[in-house]
């Protein structure tokens, strides 16, 4: 039933994204073409320049800025709407679990991002393909030789650094699905309600760290870095590389700590309004 | 016939508020049964705790020997007293939804009935005026074969021609091994299809009875008696 409830979810994401990320590439594609024929033609100025150089420039970054935004509130929109407005007499009497609910709508959130994030990607190297494809060219010709320069120890932080953002981002999205439902406990202004749940959320977990922090502080610096007269240089990589685990691992931890408040309202406090 | 929903000691408080107070109920197989009272009585209540939207405060609800959940969930059909599609949806996207999650689900039922109603698969939800959603909505929920129906107020607010092809979108659709609990406080348009009749009054059971009985008891219609008991409430 996980599947199913997030090929809907995944395809509500579809209908409102597809068009955007299409216009993303469109937009991509025709300032790679403006940049290179308007913005470096020194013949082209005044109201032509803004006109065919500057604004397809500016609306390819308000479109980058609103896909960001959109996501931000997808996400928010989706749990909020789908499990908790009108939607919930729907969703909340299909036959799943409310654990199923939750995972589907994290892991949609989750997907979106990784998109989102592709897509900006995609669309920087597009953009350079249509511009100047020898740039392109010239970057992938450099990438084996900075792979021949990266030892293991740096591909291991580099793997763990992007499980960290990953996981960060999982534990965002629930701290996000929590306050929405502890917003939906209160008999009114449920909205602002999850908006006070969600700062005060983000108090308590930053205090629980500040609180944590002498005990890092404990640590030798040394351990990790020597500073001489040519600048900083990692000394060892396995202390890093175990804060590094042990910062997932808390992240791991808050997330799924969030999951099961989150499961414990839908399962034993759902009041639809 | 066997028992289908059984409710002992049934209560739910919201705040001071005690919506529904100490409920005793049983209800069996293949019968369709009004839940009759005025606004407030704690109709919607009982529907929610029965379909796993609401938990009780206390005592317990069983459908077809199971407390709510996924398993009570997949033999309930479902007609809430609102419109509840996602508006990014199409006619076809609700039929895949049903099919996929519901393993009793006509698919060409509903699509014949759709039809009927000059709805087409590839149709925008949000683009249906709020009666064809309601239409649609009870289209759906009829095209299952569930052992209960729970149709919440389902002729609310909705003109008499409506309100005929509601009725018998419910008659001519629904499983007739299974059972039937409509919700509404308007009696006369139902009374002539009801087996049996709940009175629901400020959260308490006042009457549970046969619908011949009443009427060979009383020697007066269900619709007569119910605005006797609740005259000064209606």
């Amino acid at each position: 039933m996980l599947g199913k409830l997030i090929k809907y979810d995944f395809r509500s994401c579809i209908r409102r994204f597809g068009p955007l990320w299409l216009g993303m590439v469109a937009l991509a594609v025709i300032n790679g073409f403006t940049i290179g024929h308007v913005l470096d033609n020194g013949s082209i100025t005044g109201w032509a320049q803004f006109a065919f150089g500057v604004m397809p420039l500016i609306l390819l970054i308000v479109l980058w800025t609103a896909v960001a935004i959109m996501s931000l509130v997808f996400v928010c929109e989706r749990f909020y709407k789908g499990l908790l407005g009108d939607e919930g007499y729907l969703s909340m009497t299909l036959p799943v679990t409310t654990e199923e609910h939750i995972a589907a709508k994290a892991i949609t959130a989750f997907l979106l991002e990784l998109i989102t994030g592709i897509a900006a990607v995609v669309n920087g190297l597009l953009l350079i393909a249509v511009y100047r494809p020898a740039i392109l060219a010239e970057i992938f010709r450099a990438l084996p030789k900075v792979f021949r320069y990266i030892d293991g120890h740096v591909v291991t932080l580099l793997i763990e650094y992007l499980v960290f953002v990953l996981v960060g981002s999982v534990g965002q999205t629930m701290h996000i699905y929590l306050a929405i439902c502890l917003g939906h406990l209160a008999k009114n202004h449920r909205v602002a309600w999850s908006l006070g749940a969600y700062v005060l959320i983000s108090v308590v977990i930053s205090n629980i760290l500040t609180l944590c922090a002498p005990l890092l502080n404990r640590i030798p610096e040394e351990w990790f870095f020597t500073i001489d007269e040519f600048g900083t240089h990692i000394t060892a990589f396995a202390p890093i590389a175990w804060m590094i685990a042990g910062a997932i691992l808390v992240e791991a931890i808050v997330a799924a700590a969030f999951f099961f408040a989150s499961n414990y309202i839908l399962k034993n406090r759902l009041n639809l309004e | 016939m066997s028992e289908l929903v059984t409710c002992s000691g049934l209560t739910r408080w919201f705040g001071q508020t005690k919506a529904l107070d100490n409920v005793d109920l049983t209800l069996t197989s293949g019968k369709i049964i009004g839940l009759l009272g005025p606004n407030g009585s704690g109709k919607t209540t009982l529907i929610k705790i029965l379909n796993g939207l609401l938990r009780p405060t206390s005592g317990t609800a069983l459908v077809d020997g199971m407390e709510p959940g996924p398993e009570s969930k997949a033999i309930i059909s479902y007609l809430p007293d609102r419109g509840y599609f996602p508006d990014w949806m199409r006619v076809g996207d609700m039929m895949d939804l049903f099919e996929d999650f519901y393993g009793d689900f006509d698919r060409a039922k509903a699509e014949d009935m759709c039809r009927a109603l000059g709805l087409k698969s590839e149709s925008s939800i949000k683009t249906l005026s709020k009666g064809t959603r309601e239409k649609m909505q009870l289209m759906l929920v009829m095209s299952r074969k569930a052992k209960l129906y729970l149709l919440d107020e389902p002729i609310a607010g909705v003109d008499p021609a409506a309100r005929e092809f509601i009725m018998q979108t419910i008659l001519t659709n629904y499983n007739e091994d299974g059972t039937v609990l409509i919700s509404t406080h308007l009696i006369s348009d139902i009374e002539q299809v009801l087996d049996e009749a709940v009175f629901l009054q400020q959260g308490k059971i006042i009457l549970h009875e046969a619908v011949d009985s009443i009427r060979e008891r009383t020697g007066e219609s269900v619709d007569a008696l119910f605005r006797e008991m609740f005259r000064a409430q209606l």
